[in-house]
């Protein structure tokens, strides 16, 4: 029992945490619109949701910092709201700070420590000084506020329920307005507002009530003799006028006051609810209320005011095709509009869409499970016996088990891919901070945030997409002089965007900046001994040269980037990926930076090469060629090994046979196969057998015993159920040099 | 001391249910809670920069697990794989391996007084993997405490690999 409480209440946690990892995604990309469109007021309100969703969880948790925080933000940004007011740099500041602050009480929290009381204190003072500043204005709005209130309440029950209220009417019963204060400590003196309520309920309807349950305090703070409801507003119809109501509730002794308000027919109409009597008349229809679009495409146009009702039923007696595209041929509306329509439409699909939070580790067994599976049917399929006494029904059953197979296994695959939404967002607040630290304006946009990427990848990708970020910001972008000197708009651009190319995706980072110094950086590899002198390298080259351990091209080293740990740590983060970079650069014009990505991190494109009796995988990504040797293109170096002369260029050989200790089936290395590989910058040339053919390879891990291997990297499922081990092509050429 | 500790040691072996199985004629038993599953010889890929008791790995039902030679891991000489070899499936601290044994012979029930402690070879000689002596019908089974003979640690052979790799290239052209 005990340890179930302690369950749900973990369970509970972990469900706040992720969700206020989203909120503070989306609360990043969001102040970043905020500051770069200060009079958008759907963004301040979204902003303003987003932390008033933290304050209530903040409150569910118990975690005081947060809520007063949150409190105060939200006082800040409902004041600019309700005041119409632009939120200037120094607000724009607080609202950054704050959502870091509460970051950080968060990852508190989430480590089971305590954020001292006192973080967050200098916000809450910066905000009550800024606040302060047109505090009367704010005590104005108060007052207003409360002489509101009645009418307030009375538009929203009327609306929420009017329906009912036209009922109502129509049975010639009266409105009335009930307000029902009650003292705390009602129960101790005998009265129970219970049973005043169930009078009222035996001589008329209660429509709608609404209680003030702020002062309801927590759960372990909660005292049983109190009634922490202030008071009760109740829409109430009967056939009792207002006096002999009145007569009805006229008990109070000062714990229980009762306001009786009759409210007119008239007063219903001047509050603009004309459409209550047209819903009423037309009741019978069930008609439903022409504020809720109903989802379906044809409404949803005569919403937008793009074609009448008219022409709406006229589609509709035709309708064998689209809708829309019978409007459209109707001359009803044009293209365009059908397609924004359709788009709504679909926006109305998503959101009705749960999401189920699953563990992780039971997906990964069933990714495994099903990896298994396509494997056993791959045999089955091949099975030489069976075929032999396969009639077509087996074969058909045996086509449909394939299919099947290769459906679950897809979308098993698919199950793990969250769209890269959430990490892009946290780049234009990590472009904004940096441009902030060294004084140049950076807006990122964003394209295809959309697309999906490997959970663990996404994970993975953030380090190496903040070190290009930062690098573009401070390297890449010029400085607001420079810029406009140049002809350019003075805010710098940095593109973000993510799409597939022929099943790897690819993530692109583009600035608008001046480009990569070609002669710096040269002069940089030269001083390094990055190269030699004597090499010509062609510009592509050059710029690849910036990936090299050990290069910074910054003439200061500045708090933001240029500690020379960079871009060669980008690139081996990227290829532990199974992944590639690549750049492009135009001097003056900016740099692009290509990150090209597989699909999931579960399944790799691998070449299957035999040596001997055994067969190895080589990540696909890591081969440049194969060749069948010549003779005379093998040399022996002294003290180097092997070399192989491959057009003019000489590659060391690393024997696989003689790496691994397997017995090899050829006897010269001219009668096997030279593979030409990279890793980690580095080239060489693996000697096998024979070349299987490329095949797709789920990654296993060999698991802890073999932790300490050099050259392999893991193991992979080969289709007929053996295991391959899939070599890692850095580490078999450290091996070979040693 | 030591041999308080050992005596200790020994009473603690509480007798159930063990897997007997055979080395080169000889019996061993194995606790039936340590065993995940016995399953027939498969395909073993070999690996590399491994020592030789280290047969290589094998794909489980989509995970990938590591197989012993028993008889290389004791010492006893290596004879080919027949069709009555079999791999034991065995859990060593959560993490699973497959010992390859000449065949495996039955589950029995050995009570704890018919288990006696390990007889002293010596001190050279450890014995430390091994539970316990069981008693069943006359006959002695050497009973193992597989965690000590497997540690998941050690399946890799830094300095071995090294030296191989050194000599890669010598005699090319």
């Amino acid at each position: 029992m005990g340890t179930d409480e302690f369950d749900e209440l973990r369970i509970l946690k972990e469900t706040f945490f992720a969700e206020a990892q989203e909120v503070f995604e989306s609360l990043d990309n969001l102040l970043v619109k905020l500051e770069n469109e200060p009079s958008n007021f759907e963004t301040l309100n979204a902003v303003f949701r987003h932390f008033h969703t933290l304050k209530g969880s903040g409150g569910i948790f118990g975690i005081k910092v947060l809520e007063d925080i949150t409190h105060q933000l939200e006082d800040l940004l409902d004041y600019l709201r309700s005041n119409n007011i632009e939120p200037s740099p120094v607000i724009m500041d607080i609202l950054f700070e704050g959502l870091d602050i509460l970051k950080e009480v968060i990852a508190n929290y989430a480590k089971g420590e305590d954020t001292d009381a006192l973080t967050g204190k200098y916000l809450v003072k910066k905000i009550k000084e800024v606040l302060s500043s047109k505090e009367v204005k704010i005590e104005k709005k108060e007052a207003d506020a409360a002489g509101n209130s009645l009418k307030n309440l009375l538009m929203e029950l009327l609306n929420d329920e009017n329906e009912k209220v036209a009922i109502a009417i129509k049975e010639n019963k009266n409105l009335h307005y009930v307000v029902i204060h009650i003292d705390e400590d009602c129960f101790t003196k005998g009265v129970d507002p219970l049973s005043l309520l169930k009078t009222l309920d035996s001589h008329g309807d209660i429509v709608k009530s609404k209680s003030n349950i702020e002062n309801l305090p927590l759960l372990k703070d909660l005292d049983p003799s109190k009634l922490y409801i202030k008071n009760i507003e109740i829409l109430y119809t009967s056939n009792l006028g207002s006096g002999e109501l009145n007569e009805l509730v006229k008990f109070s002794d000062g714990t229980l006051r009762v306001e009786v308000r009759q409210i007119s027919m008239e007063e219903i109409l001047k509050n603009q609810q004309a459409e209550l009597f047209w819903d009423a008349s037309k009741e019978e229809e069930k008609t439903s209320s022409p504020k809720v679009p109903s989802g379906k495409i044809g409404d949803i146009l005569i919403e937008m005011g793009e074609v009448t009702e008219d022409q709406l039923r006229k589609a509709l007696e035709k309708q064998s095709q689209p809708i829309g595209r019978i409007l459209v041929a109707e001359g009803a509306t044009s293209e365009e509009k059908v397609e924004e329509a359709l788009l709504k439409q679909k926006k109305m699909g998503l959101s009705s869409k749960i999401p189920i939070k699953v563990d992780i580790d039971k997906l990964d067994h069933l990714v495994n499970l099903v990896g298994e599976l396509v494997v056993s049917q791959t045999m089955v399929c091949h099975n030489k016996a069976m075929m032999q006494f396969a009639d077509n029904d087996l074969l058909k059953t045996l086509s449909q088990l394939s299919k099947v197979t290769r459906d679950i296994q897809e979308l098993v695959m698919n199950i793990r891919m969250l769209p890269v939404k959430g990490i892009f967002q946290r780049m234009t607040r990590v472009a904004r901070d940096v441009g902030r630290k060294v004084g140049k304006e950076v807006e990122v946009c964003i394209y295809g945030e959309e697309t999906e990427l490997d959970k663990t990848m996404i994970d993975e990708i953030g380090d190496p997409l903040l070190h290009i970020i930062r690098n573009a910001v401070d390297h890449g972008i010029e400085n607001n002089e420079e810029r406009l000197k140049n002809g350019k708009y003075p805010r710098g651009i940095i593109e973000l965007s993510a799409y597939h190319q022929g099943g790897n995706i690819i993530i692109e980072i583009s600035d608008d900046g001046k480009g990569l110094n070609r002669d710096k950086i040269l002069d940089t590899a030269l001083e390094n001994g990055l190269i030699d002198g004597t090499t010509v390298l062609d510009d592509n080259q050059i710029d690849h040269l910036i990936f090299e351990p050990g290069f910074s091209t910054a003439d200061e080293i500045t708090g933001v980037s240029g500690r020379g740990v960079g871009m060669d740590v980008v690139k081996k983060n990227i290829e532990r990926l199974k992944g590639k970079v690549d750049i492009r650069s135009t001097p003056g014009e900016g740099t692009t930076f290509f990150i090209r990505l597989p699909l999931t991190l579960a399944v790799i494109d691998g070449m299957v090469v035999k040596v001997g009796h055994e067969r190895y995988v080589i990540p696909t990504v890591s081969i440049i060629e194969s060749i069948k040797p010549e003779k005379e293109h093998l040399f022996t170096v002294k003290e180097k090994g092997e070399m192989i002369k491959i057009r003019d260029e000489l590659f060391p050989v690393t024997r696989l046979n003689r790496l691994f200790n397997v017995e090899s089936s050829s006897k010269c290395p001219w009668d096997g196969l030279v593979i030409l590989v990279e890793g980690e910058g580095r080239r060489g040339c693996i000697l096998v057998d024979e070349l299987l053919g490329q095949q797709q390879v789920v990654i296993k891990s060999l698991g802890k015993g073999f932790r300490g291997l050099r050259g392999i990297s893991g193991g992979g499922i080969l289709g007929d159920g053996k295991v391959g081990l899939i070599l890692d092509t850095a580490g078999i050429l450290d091996l070979s040099i040693q | 001391m030591e041999t308080d500790a050992m005596q200790e040691e020994i009473i603690r072996i509480d007798g159930g249910k063990f897997l007997t199985f055979q080395l080169k004629g000889e019996e061993y038993g194995l606790e039936i809670l340590k065993v995940r599953e016995i399953i027939g010889l498969m395909d073993i890929t070999t690996v590399p920069q491994t020592p030789a008791y280290v047969q290589g790995v094998i794909n489980l039902r989509g995970q990938v697990i590591p197989v012993i030679d028993l008889r290389l891991k004791f010492g006893i000489d290596k004879e080919n794989y027949n069709n009555k070899t079999c791999i034991i499936v065995v859990d060593v601290n959560d993490v699973l391996m497959g010992i390859a044994v000449d065949t495996v012979s039955e589950v029995v029930d050995i009570n704890s007084e018919n288990i006696e402690g390990t007889p002293s070879f010596g001190s050279k000689i450890n014995t430390n993997y091994i539970l316990g002596m069981g008693k069943v019908e006359g006959k002695v089974k050497i009973l193992l405490a597989i965690d000590k003979v497997l540690t998941s640690e050690e399946l890799v052979l830094m300095e071995e690999m090294q030296t191989d790799g050194a000599n890669g290239g010598e005699d090319a052209g």
